[in-house]
């Protein structure tokens, strides 16, 4: 009993300051929004490119947090490297992951992927009733001697209506869920299309199309060279 | 003992009202034949700049379809991974010629054969805010906290669906549905919601008329 009265007293003694703490937390919070996006990021149903690519991931793009603006945090390292992978290996023939700058490139090209940038609209900035992200990527395309046939900027946007009750972190998560869908849309779409790397497809389509047409040449030619070669073994006979 | 009786008052009390009208085109009368194995997809339409159509909207539109209905109906979200990205917002087919094109592609056509889908339900809308009054001031000190006043808003749902037969690429029909309600919230200690559930009452209006669309032939086992 007398501890439960000390109990009473203790609180009713600190309620001012203990009120105080949570309004100031309370507050805190109201102004800062932090988030880790979330999201599956499904493999495409694409044809993939007459090619392997090594793709580089850094640890800078890993572990990425953008910070659109003072009150915004997200961490999208893990969602943007599952739906890169996910899309890029469907792309092509094959694809190694790397995390660090290779020596040397074992495929047809590599790939670099960097954020150049990410930007979020609210619906208090806007007016609309919808929040959007904004994810701008640099990809940076090199042959397998690293000479640069490349760099490509692509934007990727998502929305998300505002719902009542919906919190700000969970449609800020879902935009840039459909702002990372939205990139892999690209990457299958536009990324052959890229006027300099559509030209070194073609090119290397050709120099392909003449290294086998002259191995058939010489493959057509082999059995003359037999003949002669057996004529002068009959002959040395 | 009094629990029953409290709880249909407060139910009573939070469903405001709300007023839908719907108005339905269908190229013609006959129903649209389902056998039991084929299926319905509902997909949102979403590459409008200043709105979406909610993708929570779309997946009660199926979950109506549903209802009561041997009717088989696709989530949206396993439809569009499935044919990721052909159904996203920046690339989804608008018509049906785009449509057809696109299932030209092998590996799509074989995806929707084995998917076994034979209606796609597009729905392109929205539920909005269209006005708003009053205030409520809620404060938290020493003594306590409480929300003390009155607010109402105005919702509008506009909504409108297109029914695509994927075996001809005809379209089969359209429905529009309009609903508005007013949502008030009283503050007395604790904020009291009256919610008008316009978008719920656009969802089953529109739902309710595509399933009148369809028959679904159940085969005897």
């Amino acid at each position: 009993m007398k501890h439960s009265q000390l109990m009473l007293t203790l609180l009713s003694h600190y309620c001012k300051y203990i009120a105080t703490v949570l309004m100031v937390g309370f507050l805190a919070s109201c102004g800062s929004t932090s988030l880790t996006v979330t999201g599956t990021y499904p493999s495409p149903l694409t044809s993939p490119l007459p090619m392997t690519a090594t793709l580089l991931l850094d640890k800078e793009f890993r572990e990425y947090i953008a910070v659109p603006s003072e009150n915004v945090t997200m961490k999208m390292g893990v969602a943007q490297t599952a739906m890169m992978e996910n899309v890029l290996r469907k792309r092509f023939q094959s694809v190694t992951v790397v995390t660090e700058a290779p020596d040397t490139i074992d495929t047809d090209i590599l790939i670099v992927a960097k954020v150049a940038g990410v930007q979020v609209g609210t619906p208090t900035e806007t007016r609309l009733e919808i929040f959007e992200v904004w994810i701008k990527y640099n990809l940076e395309i090199s042959d397998n001697s690293k000479e640069m046939i490349t760099k490509w900027f692509m934007p990727a946007y998502g929305k998300t209506p505002s719902a009542f009750m919906t919190s700000d972190v969970k449609a800020i998560d879902s935009a840039a869920q459909f702002a990372l869908r939205d990139a892999g849309v690209r990457l299958v779409t536009d990324l052959h299309r890229i006027p300099e790397f559509h030209y070194w497809i073609k090119q290397q389509q050709r120099l392909d199309e003449h290294v086998l047409k002259q191995q058939d040449e010489e493959g057509n030619a082999s059995p003359d060279v037999n003949v002669d070669d057996d004529q002068k073994e009959r002959d040395d006979v | 003992m009094f629990k029953l009786p409290c709880l249909v008052a407060v139910l009573l009390l939070c469903a405001a009202c709300s007023t839908t009208n719907i108005d339905e085109y269908r190229s013609t009368v006959e129903p649209l034949l389902l056998d039991n194995s084929e299926k319905v997809v509902v997909l949102g339409r979403r590459d409008a700049g200043h709105y979406e159509t909610g993708i929570d909207f779309s997946d009660c539109v199926g979950r109506v379809l549903q209802s009561d209905s041997p009717m088989q109906v696709i989530s949206e979200l396993e439809f569009i991974d499935a044919f990721y990205p052909w159904f996203e917002p920046r690339v989804a087919p608008k018509n049906l010629s785009r449509l057809k094109r696109l299932l030209e592609e092998p590996a799509l056509n074989e995806k929707l054969i084995s998917m076994d889908i034979r209606y796609m339900v597009w729905i392109d809308g929205q539920t909005n805010t269209v006005d708003s009054s009053g205030s409520m001031g809620c404060s938290i000190g020493p003594g306590g906290a409480g929300c003390f006043g009155f607010s109402s808003w105005d919702d509008e749902s506009s909504y409108e669906a297109i029914v695509w037969d994927l075996d001809s690429f005809k379209e089969k029909g359209r429905v529009n549905v309009d609903s508005e309600g007013t949502s008030y919230l009283v503050g007395l200690v604790i904020p009291v919601p009256f919610i008008a559930r316009v978008q719920n009452d656009a969802c089953i209006g529109i739902g309710k008329q595509i399933k009148a669309f369809f028959e679904v032939a159940v085969q005897e086992k």
